[in-house]
């Protein structure tokens, strides 16, 4: 059997709003699943089923109502925060809000190789920048030193990856990674993605409401609805021949990318 | 800038230094980088610092009262002449000189108030939201009640009740008072600033919150600080004109400012005269607060991103 | 190591607790959801303000170099008769409690203000030994008669100027747009001093700033001798705060006639009136947070102007009491200027909360 890397186990998340009459929501609702060495997990379901919640509270940036996460067999609170980080890394939907306008791109680089190589040499840090600038296809004389607004898209998620990977994860959570580039560099970050996962055995969960995306990089899949887990399986299993109504209503609405895959 | 050039200011030396210093740092870059592109800040400043160079050469009088004509014998309530510009009070003080000290006195008063209030706000604005939890509450509550607590009757009744006022007694006062409107709004702007990604990506850099807040809010909320340090200026000035003017400034008589003035000529002790009395020394306070308006709407116009991208 | 399947056999157990998640918060429900919550913090909240600036103007006359509090000792100077001099001492000594420990003075001071609301005696010549509540109270309705009319003047004023600019920015609006920001930056004081100049000494609509006005009375003689008096400072209020207003309710509007539903009711062909209507209600109502602060800065300038202008109200009381050093008068001027504070800004926030649907009926926070 495979290693497990991380254990999810009842997550719960309720957002209380409203200020004089409040309402509650739930954007998480008992949520259990795991993710093993080396295995793509897709979170899929529509907009505002919980997904970047659940993501969130993995990542440690929204504190859970109720359940508990497990890292490695130890529970998350139990990590320090810097070792955690060492573990788990993240990218989001909206590559732009992801850098800070006021600095030039090289300031995330910069921000997480001074947490994860502090003790290596500034020539070290350049190798190991450009070397990983590379692998994520990029090269460092077309990216550094420039403004967030004079790059594309897909190369600010692209550098973001390359700023995971200077951490050395064994888990990326990519939220909608690919829902604000173009179908070009859609498709690039997808297969680094799988060439990660391929090459250096690192989990990913990934995280869309695009059933074809899903269905192209996936080893199993897990369906939400409305803060609910309503369907979970290997992916063909899912996608092939789905139980729920709610996965089925979610499959008929993209019919033409299902069949192509099919 | 290249790249070994970045690298090289990211040495890991530094990176033990206080956060304070680098964000110091880079902001100080970050504004040299703009200095290039506007003009109208550079000239708004540089207007600035001639104003306070001229005014800082006006002879520093132990008796301010005593004017920069020494020896000459005058009359009092003279009208405005080649000798006297603005003419002399009751007291034979020259009104041109008082207003010259007055002015310079008045700029530093607002200067010290508007660091004071700046501080204060930026201290409860940005660290509040960003320290989370308890100190989140804490900040907002105090911030609530400094809000509603009525600054000026609160200012004028320690001023009262002081008998020995001295114009640092008065710049504290109300600099420490003036603060809750600016607290709030750039408050209001880290909170959003807060769910930002860029900010989540930070984290993931396992940075403190201090750090964060140091480096990544403050240079985003910068043009709204100078904005709010330009308009507590202004409400200084205006402020302890008001105080001043009723007796209630500083007591030392050493302190000048341009309220003084105009309380030193109330309108029941009138010279015939009087109305160029008071009349200059609130166009003097009117042409303050328009140079600062002008120097806080560049600062908006330099710092907006988006101006900043058309160039 | 566990996988999916474990977690069916605790499905059981999270789903009690999950049923207990949804108990609690309908209990909570329940208490949050009435108009009386809202009511009940701000009581306190504001009570909480009122309590910290009574415990104030007990502890800064005691801290400050120079304890103000010895005049008492010091009667002698201020020229008052003898009787009223040991009148006023033995007065103030008992009420206060001056020779107790200072936690004593402390609880007297609280109970002579909520219990007998007693301030001491003051010691001006003209009303020696008299009690200054006495004094102050009938100044009170000289200061609200002139700061009420301008909150409400000017909110009203203000919003519809700037609504009126922003909807339709044409040459002639923006003018007096400008006109109108203009009068709100000149400090209001020395714009005390213009408006006298112009309206009294040269056109001589109002009785001159040294003729003093005359105490209340039903009378009609009286009534127009006040209200004479009473103009130019309500002007002048009106003038220096409707561009506060305006320049917010500009925005405001501008931003609410960009907004979708405006374009969208324009294309479908909607009465201009109508739209207009809309675009000023929905404008106006944000407007409303600013009241407490504009309350606040009103009732500052109210006090400064009485003594500008010569009007009897608490600034002008307080400032004379300052200038002979009658304490128990600037205490209790105080105490009560932060009375009407916070009574007007309790009454303010209630109001908001009737009128805004989001505080009504509750809704989304960030
Ligand atoms: N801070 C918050 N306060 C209140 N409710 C919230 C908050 N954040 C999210 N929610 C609610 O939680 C639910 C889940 O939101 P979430 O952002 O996790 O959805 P999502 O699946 O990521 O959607 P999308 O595909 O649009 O990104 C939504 O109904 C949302 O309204
Ligand atoms: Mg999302």
């Amino acid at each position: 059997m495979v290693e497990e890397i991380i254990r999810i186990e009842n997550l719960t998340k309720r957002y209380i709003s409203g200020i004089i009459k409040q309402k509650e929501t739930y954007g998480a609702l008992d949520v259990s699943f795991d993710i093993k060495r080396g295995e793509i997990l897709s979170l899929v379901g529509e907009s505002g089923s919980g997904k970047s919640t659940v993501a969130n509270m993995i990542l440690r940036l929204l504190k859970p109502t109720m359940g508990n996460i497990i890292l490695l067999g130890k529970n998350i609170k139990e990590y320090k925060i810097k070792k955690y980080y060492e573990n788990v890394q993240g990218i989001f939907q909206d590559p732009y809000s992801s850098y800070n306008f006021f600095y030039k791109v090289d300031h995330v680089l910069n921000q997480a190789i001074s947490h994860s190589l502090s003790w290596v040499d500034i020539a070290e840090k350049e190798r190991i920048i450009s070397n990983t600038l590379e692998i994520v296809g990029l090269r460092g004389t077309e990216t550094l030193g420039r403004f967030p607004h004079q790059l594309s898209g897909g190369q600010l998620q692209r550098i973001l990856l390359a700023r995971c990977l200077l951490f050395k994860p064994r888990l990326l959570i990519a939220d909608e990674p690919t829902s604000m580039v173009d179908a070009c560099a859609r498709a690039e970050i997808l297969n680094l993605l799988k060439k990660l996962k391929d090459k250096s055995g690192i989990s990913v969960l990934f995280i869309t409401h695009d059933i074809g995306q899903a269905q192209y990089i996936s080893d199993r899949v897990i369906v939400m609805k409305k803060g609910e887990i309503v369907e979970r399986g290997p992916t063909n299993d899912v996608f092939l021949n789905p139980k729920n109504d709610y996965t089925q209503n979610l499959l008929a609405s993209v019919p033409s990318i299902y069949r192509k895959w099919a | 800038m290249t790249f070994e050039k970045k690298i090289l200011l990211e040495k890991p030396e530094e990176q033990e230094r206080s956060s304070v210093s680098i964000m110091l740092r880079k902001v100080f870059q970050a504004i040299k980088l703009r200095y290039k592109t506007q003009f109208t800040l550079i000239m708004g400043l540089v207007v600035l610092v001639i104003i306070l160079e001229i005014l800082t050469k006006i002879p520093r009088l132990s008796d301010p009262f005593y004017s920069y004509k020494i020896g000459a014998s005058y009359a009092s309530n003279l009208p405005p002449s080649w000798d006297f510009w603005l003419g002399t009070d009751t007291g034979s003080h020259d009104i041109f000189v008082m207003i010259l000290h007055g002015t310079r006195n008045s700029i530093y008063f607002g200067i010290g108030c508007a660091l004071l209030s700046t501080t204060l706000a930026i201290l409860l604005g940005v660290f509040g939201p960003f320290v989370g939890g308890k100190a989140d509450t804490l900040s907002s509550f105090i911030t609530n009640i400094f809000m509603v607590f009525p600054q000026l009757p609160f200012i004028f009744f320690i001023a009262s009740l002081m008998k020995t006022r001295s114009w640092v007694t008065v710049m504290i006062i109300i600099g420490s008072f003036s603060w809750p409107w600016a607290a709030r709004s750039i408050r209001s702007q880290v909170l959003t600033l807060r769910e930002r990604n860029f900010i989540k990506v930070s984290k993931m850099s396992a940075l403190g919150n201090m750090r964060i807040a140091f480096s990544e809010v403050v240079p985003n909320v910068l043009t709204y600080i100078l904005l709010v340090f330009c308009i507590s200026f202004g409400i200084g000035i205006i402020t302890e004109a008001g105080i001043s003017m009723l007796g209630l400034g500083d007591q030392g008589q050493n302190f000048i400012t341009l309220g003084f003035v105009m309380w030193y000529h109330e309108p029941y002790n009138m010279s015939p005269h009087y109305y160029n009395i008071w009349i200059s020394p609130g166009i003097v306070l009117v042409l303050i607060y328009l140079v600062f308006f002008v120097i806080q709407s560049s600062f908006i116009n330099t710092f907006n991103p988006r101006t900043r991208e058309n160039k | 190591m566990k996988s999916i399947e474990t977690n069916i056999l605790e499905e059981e157990d999270s789903q009690t607790k999950t049923s207990l998640i949804k108990q609690r918060t309908t209990t909570q429900k329940f208490i949050s959801n009435s108009f009386l919550r809202l009511v009940v913090t701000k009581l306190i909240f504001y009570f909480i303000i009122f309590f910290i600036a009574i415990s104030l103007a007990f502890l800064i006359p005691r801290l400050v170099p120079g304890n103000p509090l010895d005049y008492i000792n010091q009667l002698g100077s201020t020229g008052l008769p003898p009787s009223y001099q040991e009148q006023i001492r033995t007065y103030m000594e008992q009420l206060f409690g001056l020779d107790q420990p200072i936690w004593v003075q402390y609880w007297r001071f609280l109970e002579a203000f909520f219990l007998h609301g007693d301030f001491g005696l003051s010691i001006d010549l003209d009303t020696p030994g008299q009690p200054v509540m006495d004094l102050i109270l009938p100044t009170l309705p000289y200061t609200l008669m002139v700061a009420i009319p301008t909150l409400i003047i000017t909110f009203f004023l203000g919003n519809l100027i700037g609504a009126w600019v922003g909807y339709n920015e044409t040459k002639p609006r923006k003018v007096i747009y400008y006109i109108v920001l203009t009068m709100g930056a000149a400090p209001f004081y020395w714009f005390a001093y213009v408006l006298a100049t112009i309206f009294i000494t040269q056109l001589q609509l109002f009785p001159p700033l040294s003729t003093s006005v005359p105490n209340f009375a039903w009378d009609w003689a009286v009534l127009e001798q006040i209200f004479s008096h009473f103009w130019l400072p309500l002007i002048l209020l009106i003038m220096v705060n409707t561009g506060g207003w305006s320049t917010g309710a500009r925005s405001m509007m501008i931003y609410e006639r960009g907004s979708g539903y405006i374009l969208y009711s324009q294309k479908l062909g909607f009465k201009e009136s109508k739209l207009r209507k809309y675009a000023y209600r929905n404008s106006l109502l944000p407007q409303f947070t600013g009241l407490n602060m504009n309350f606040n800065n009103i009732i500052g300038q109210t006090l400064i102007l009485e003594v500008v202008l010569n009007w009897p109200g608490l600034g002008k009381v307080m400032i004379d009491a300052f200038s002979i050093n009658d304490y128990a008068m600037i205490i209790g001027t105080f105490v009560i200027v932060i009375f009407i504070i916070v009574i007007g800004n309790f009454l303010i926030d209630i109001s908001y909360g009737l009128l805004d649907p989001r505080i009504r009926i509750g809704g989304q926070e960030g």
